[in-house]
């Protein structure tokens, strides 16, 4: 299948300015990713806070552009931001937001939120609209009497299924969802990605689903990538990933997360500090809390190479980490 | 501003804000309705009845607040000035609003060479007493009543441009108008639909804090001479004019000279009330 | 250090560019030089000669860096009124500005700081109430009020002072008292607040916590760290030692630059207006700056960002 979304080598590199002349050292928040999503398919991304996540789901929706490599939505490269054209596109692609609350007008009901977008694009008759607004809210299982209501008067999840709602509302192609259910109650966060789940099966979304939660990646993923410090690490079936990580950064953070059931993988716990993105250590960024490092891991960087299994994967004991996995 | 203040529940007003309130109330009345409550025309001359003390002073019921040397009624005088004087007030704060808020969200919108141009402009009018700025575009324009509104309207600008400025940048970086804008809504929505609403409170507070400050400034002009010109009347072009006859008829004087203090009192006492229910950070 | 100093000093000179270029901007938007000293029915050729002899049919720019050119040698014009050159006209006239503003400076500080000092340290006590009270009075009652009410006082009714003029040392009293009170109640009402908010933070309470005296407190750190902020408003209380007069001077009737300017601008004498911007511009500036290297010095912090 043709990807919807694609992204070649992208970079983003931001300069942290201090005042009006200073200049500060430049962050590589994104480096060299390249990604795909196919239509009706999720990619999920992982990896710990401030490894570029965010930066990247932007990149994917145009929201910024990289300053190298390519986006391509539909086999063509986005429009610049800003421009009419650019706006327009906006109807096909939507995000979704961390915190609900802080995504939404505080001033404005959850009705005129939702039917926002359709306004925007001048989409519909106003009977139509109030059709719309109906089935929407019954797709996200809001009661249509919050209809009326303002945003801090709902709780979390019914605000988070509101700005879902809302993305929803122009029918987009794709939705990048940033932390969607992170800032939720964990018995909500499984019905928010159930509901996910059974959209995306109906209405054949493409989908990016950003998360440092790796059991709620794991329930909605097809696909997954594990970033660290910019780059993307390891890559490939979710399932495949998951049941059996290679790289020593993906499988400390596969370990972490608790299963019922026996263990395959031992805990293992990261030693070392969290990285920092403007100091970027030499080699591979993630030697200095590698238990596996050798002396090469210090000076050559590693590349993302396909395993047997069609899985890519950045380290250089990936071979001998594969055979030993399987 | 977070859910907890808009929701908190209501606190009593204290008195001194109540009666600051009623004053305003009262003065925004009589300027409202200056034409019928005033007695006697601005410029009708009683002349067998010059220099007439108030009533309870040795004056009569035909002239509540006394005469002037042309005889001229001073409750009339006083009322449309009131009028002239919040007319001028309320045009230059909203003026200094409207503008202070556009450059604020172009700032905001546009940032790099933009948002410097700005800042460098709000360093200049803080940096500068506002009083000799007027006071030179005076001198080089000449005097009317329109241009002295917008010269007015200059004052305080400032401040609602750092507010715009600094609330629209929090609100792009991450917030709703981030939300919306990728959306796909023009700027023009996002800032006039969404943002504007959003901080029109704080806006408002600015400007409760900035007008007792405007009545001020005009007052002070028009006392000089240099601000609204006769026959037109202020409350600082009275005082002006009754500084001539400050040994034989006080009253002249004191009648807008009370109503200056009273007023900007009021305001200020309920601007710093709202302010520190709606917007503690504001300075 | 070094950098610092030069983004101030970059800063400074940005504003005063700004003046000038207002002041340019003002002079040539309030019309036509040439109509307004020519008379209108003068000949066409008369008006091209004014215009090449004053450079007004060169090139906007150009005439814009004439004009900066003039300005840096000291060159601002005549007064229209009686010709002599503006710069003496004002130079003239500073010191007896001087003499009202600097003891009304001194009134101020000596008034404002300790009231808003005592008014922090005693939080909501009957004298704090007093002191905001002034405060608020301070600077909603205008300086011709005032200064109209101590007439009235003083010298109409009781005969003590007079009321205007600069007879004696004793014509002081009234305008520097007017002068004073005023700013006085606007940098009491500052210190308080800079004082509370110090007197607010974690470290002062900790320090109070761990046994430290609290006149030791107050002594040691909440009076260095209120006085950065406060240093700002006595600097732009200095920056206008010359402007700060203009309403009182009037008042009174003295002869300062405040007096002259409204007098100026009355009869348009825009050489004289002109120059009196440039100095306002340039002693404001140049006590911003030193506030700035003030602040250098009471917050090291400070020292490194731009902002
Ligand atoms: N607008 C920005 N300006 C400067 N630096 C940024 C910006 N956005 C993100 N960064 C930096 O880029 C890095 C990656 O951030 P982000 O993509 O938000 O990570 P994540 O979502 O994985 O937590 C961080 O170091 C962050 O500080
Ligand atoms: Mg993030």
């Amino acid at each position: 299948m043709t990807p919807l979304l694609e992204m070649q080598g992208v970079s983003r590199v931001y300069r942290a300015r201090r005042g009006l002349f200073g200049t500060g050292t430049p962050v590589r928040a994104v480096d060299h990713v390249s990604l795909q999503v196919a239509p009706g398919r999720t990619l999920g991304i992982v990896g710990e806070s401030g490894c570029g996540k965010s930066t990247a789901g932007r990149l994917a929706l145009g929201l910024e552009r990289p300053d190298s490599g390519a986006v391509q939505f539909r086999g063509a490269p986005m429009a610049a931001p800003g421009t009419a054209a650019w706006r327009a596109e906006r109807a096909q692609m939507q995000l979704v937001f961390q915190d609900p609350l802080g995504a939404m007008d505080r001033r404005l009901t959850i009705a005129q939120q939702v039917l926002e977008p359709l306004e925007i694009h001048g989409i519909g008759t106003a009977a139509e609209r109030r059709e719309r607004l109906a089935t929407l809210l019954r797709d996200v299982g809001l009661r249509a009497d919050l209809a009326e209501r303002h945003p801090h008067q709902l709780s979390g999840g019914q605000r988070q299924r509101a700005v879902l709602a809302r993305a929803l509302a122009t029918d987009p192609a794709l939705l990048v969802c940033d932390e969607p259910v992170s800032a939720l109650d964990v018995s909500i966060q499984a019905q928010i990605v159930n509901m996910l789940t059974d959209l995306q099966a109906a209405r054949g979304i493409a989908m990016i689903f950003i998360s440092h939660d790796l059991a709620v990646v794991r329930l909605i993923s097809h696909e997954v990538a594990v970033m660290y410090l910019g780059r993307i690490v390891e890559q490939g079936e979710a399932e495949a990933v998951f049941a059996a990580p290679i790289h020593p950064y993906a499988r400390a953070l596969v370990s972490a997360v608790p299963v019922s059931g026996p263990r395959r993988l031992e805990r293992i716990v990261l030693s070392g500090d969290p990285p920092n993105p403007a100091q970027r250590p030499p080699g591979c960024a993630f030697h200095p809390r590698c238990a596996l490092a050798l002396a090469r891991c210090r000076t050559e960087d590693p590349d993302l190479v396909t395993q047997s299994d069609g899985r890519m994967v950045a380290c250089h004991r990936a071979g001998e980490l594969a055979r030993a996995a399987a | 501003m977070s859910a907890t203040t808009m929701t908190a529940p209501r606190q009593r007003i204290p008195v001194l804000v109540l009666i600051a309130m009623a004053w305003i109330a009262t003065i925004l009345m009589v300027a409202l309705f200056a034409e019928m409550l005033r007695p006697y025309g601005i410029t009708a001359m009683d002349l067998r009845a010059r220099l007439t003390p108030p009533v309870g002073f040795g004056g009569t019921i035909r002239h509540l607040l006394g005469t002037d040397e042309l005889g001229r009624d001073v409750l009339s005088r006083l009322i449309v000035s009131v009028r002239i004087s919040v007319l001028i007030a309320f045009g230059a704060t909203a003026i200094a609003a409207l503008f202070g808020t556009t450059l604020g969200f172009l700032a905001a919108h546009f940032r790099g060479l933009v948002e410097q141009g700005v800042l460098m402009l709000i360093d200049f009018q803080a940096s500068m007493p506002f009083l000799i700025v007027a006071l030179s575009v005076l001198a080089f324009f000449g005097n009317s009543l329109p241009l002295f509104i917008a010269l007015m309207g200059l004052y305080g600008w400032e401040r609602h441009a750092r507010i715009a400025r600094g609330l629209a940048i929090a609100a792009n970086a991450q917030g709703y108008a981030a939300a919306v804008r990728q959306l796909g809504a023009t700027p023009g929505r996002i800032y006039l639909r969404h943002l504007l609403p959003n901080i029109a409170s704080t806006l408002i507070v600015a400007a409760t804090l900035s007008f007792p400050e405007v009545v001020l400034l005009e007052s002070g002009l028009s006392f000089l001479g240099l601000g609204v010109q006769p026959p037109m009347t202020s409350l600082g072009n009275m005082v002006g004019y009754g500084r001539e006859y400050l040994t034989r008829a006080p009253w002249i004087l004191l009648a807008p000279s009370s109503i200056i203090v009273m007023t900007t009192l009021s305001v200020s006492l309920v601007g710093d009330w709202l302010r520190d229910r709606l917007d503690p950070t504001l300075t | 250090m070094i950098r610092f100093l030069g983004l101030r000093l970059a800063r400074a000179m940005l504003t005063i560019v700004l003046v000038v270029t207002f002041a340019f901007v003002v002079l040539r938007m309030s019309g036509d030089p040439a109509m307004t000293i020519m008379s209108p029915e003068a000949p066409a050729e008369a008006i091209a000669a004014f215009r090449k002899a004053w450079g007004l049919d060169q090139p906007i720019w150009l005439q814009y860096l004439h004009y900066f050119g003039a300005i840096l040698q000291g060159e601002l014009g005549q007064s229209m009124r009686d010709g002599r050159p503006a710069l003496v006209l004002v130079v003239e006239r500073i010191p007896a500005t001087l003499l009202l503003t600097v003891p009304a400076l001194l009134l101020k500080i000596g008034l404002g700081l300790p009231a808003g000092i005592y008014a922090a340290l005693h939080r909501n006590s009957l004298a704090d109430r007093m002191v905001m009270a002034g405060a608020v009075a301070g600077f909603t009652v205008p300086s011709f009020v005032l200064g109209l009410l101590l007439v009235l006082l003083f010298a109409v009714q009781l005969g003590w002072l007079p009321s205007g003029g600069q007879e004696s040392w004793r014509s002081m009293i009234l305008p520097v008292i007017t002068l004073g009170l005023g700013g006085a109640g606007i940098l009491a009402r500052f210190t308080r607040s800079a004082m509370l908010e110090v007197l607010g933070q974690p470290y002062i309470r900790t320090a109070s916590a761990k046994g430290v005296p609290w006149a030791l407190v107050v002594r040691g750190h909440a009076l260095p760290n209120a006085a950065i902020p406060t240093v700002t408003i006595i600097g732009f209380m200095i920056g206008s030692l010359i402007a700060g007069a203009v309403v009182v001077e009037s008042v009174f009737s003295w002869p300062g630059v405040g007096r002259l300017l409204v007098v100026a601008v009355a009869n348009r004498d825009l050489a004289v207006v002109q120059c009196i911007l440039l100095l306002v511009a340039t002693t404001m500036v140049s006590a911003n700056l030193i506030v700035d290297l003030l602040y250098g010095v009471l917050d090291p912090r400070l020292r490194g960002g731009g902002h």
